[in-house]
């Protein structure tokens, strides 16, 4: 065993590691915290999830002309599609609700999405329908590491001439949740 | 000094370990549609018909035909032909003629639809497909929605459209045979568009 000296004891970070070590003990603790906190960040993480309870769908609709930009913006909130352009809604579209649990109980919730076009059969052929200004509510977990993340997105063409084929068009979308 | 620093690292480890767990974050993937359908379907569900009839061609050519008229509510109407040098053209209604109806179905609720008639009118010929039997003219259809106007969908997004028509009976040179009994069929076109 080394004992510290008069200047590690004055040493305010000393005290946080507490006694005194050899450089050996401290390396190992030193890699005991690496592994401590990993470990722990590890059980954390694998309690968590975020699971789809709604997927987000812009339902059917008629893209009359694309010679210029439309847009279907769907709402978080359950209202009723908004659109501009040439895009004619046919049968409703939906928000997307995504249960996040096994979180910290209260945390608050920072959420990003990111995505990729609509395309024809999700195969990535043109047309492809672009998607972008995600939106949701501020989120907070609740007593049991919960919260419902409902979430809004905007759907254009791209106004480039080109016809849509009739066909099922599908993306995906990446939610990341952090806190 | 070698332990403060070692200690500090340790810190500065915890610390920074410390840090990752206040923020971590986890993300997952899920599919999003979308569903384009800018094709309205449009369906034949009663055939324009003009029943049974009693036609006389005119070989001559030189006059005016004689013509029948089905109104897009299903009322008859006929004309006699005129003026021509031999004998003139003739359509006597026997009964059983119908307006087309075709409807509109999956489109968009509530909505105007633009009804488009009037190209694409072939003449009606008879099953046997003979060069010398005189044929009818098909000359108009009209619709309603009148073509050219719109209609508007119901809450189903479905739309009656109903036709009408008009033909002419022969007035030429060109059919030796005259009128065969049976079956005169021709097609006509209606679009509908946003």
């Amino acid at each position: 065993m080394t004992s510290v000296s008069a200047t590690d004891q004055q040493d305010p970070y000393a005290n946080v590691t507490a006694c005194c070590f050899s450089s050996s003990a401290v390396t190992n603790l030193f890699s005991l915290l690496l592994i401590l906190s990993a470990a722990i960040f590890s059980c954390t993480a694998s309690a968590e999830a975020i699971t789809e309870q709604q997927p987000l769908s812009f339902g059917q609709f008629a893209i009359t002309d694309n010679t210029i930009v439309s847009t279907m913006t769907i709402p978080y909130n359950g209202l009723p599609p908004s659109v501009t352009g040439n895009i004619i809604p046919i049968t409703p579209g939906q928000a997307g609700h995504y249960l996040l649990s096994g979180f910290p109980a209260y945390v608050l919730f920072y959420i990003t999405v990111t995505s990729s076009n609509l395309t024809k059969g999700g195969t990535g052929q043109p047309e492809p329908l672009v998607l972008d200004n995600f939106t949701h509510p501020t989120l907070t977990a609740n007593a049991n590491g919960e919260a419902l993340l409902k979430l809004g997105a905007r759907l254009s063409t791209t106004g480039n001439g080109v016809s849509y084929v009739d066909a099922p068009y599908s993306g995906t979308i990446t939610i990341t949740v952090s806190w | 000094m070698e332990n403060s620093m070692l200690n500090r690292l340790a810190v500065a480890a915890a610390v920074a370990n410390a840090l990752a767990v206040s923020f971590p974050a986890m993300a997952d993937t899920f599919n999003t549609t979308a569903n384009v359908s800018s094709t309205i379907t449009l369906t034949e569900t009663t055939p324009l018909s003009f029943g049974n009839i009693f036609a006389v061609a005119s070989t001559a050519g030189d006059g005016t035909e004689a013509t029948m008229t089905v109104s897009t509510a299903g009322a008859v109407s006929v004309t006699a032909g005129s003026g021509d040098s031999t004998s003139d053209s003739r359509i006597v209604s026997l009964g059983g003629a119908t307006a087309g109806e075709l409807t509109v179905s999956g489109a968009a609720t509530y909505t105007d639809l633009t009804v488009t008639s009037g190209a694409g009118l072939v003449n009606l010929v008879h099953s046997s497909g003979s060069p010398n039997a005189a044929i009818f003219t098909m000359d108009s259809i009209t619709t309603s929605p009148a073509t050219t106007t719109t209609g508007q969908t119901d809450g189903t997004g479905a739309l009656t459209i109903l036709v009408g028509g008009v033909i002419g009976a022969s007035d030429t040179t060109t059919y030796s045979s005259g009128y065969l009994d049976g079956t005169y069929t021709g097609s006509y076109d209606v679009s509908v568009s946003y």
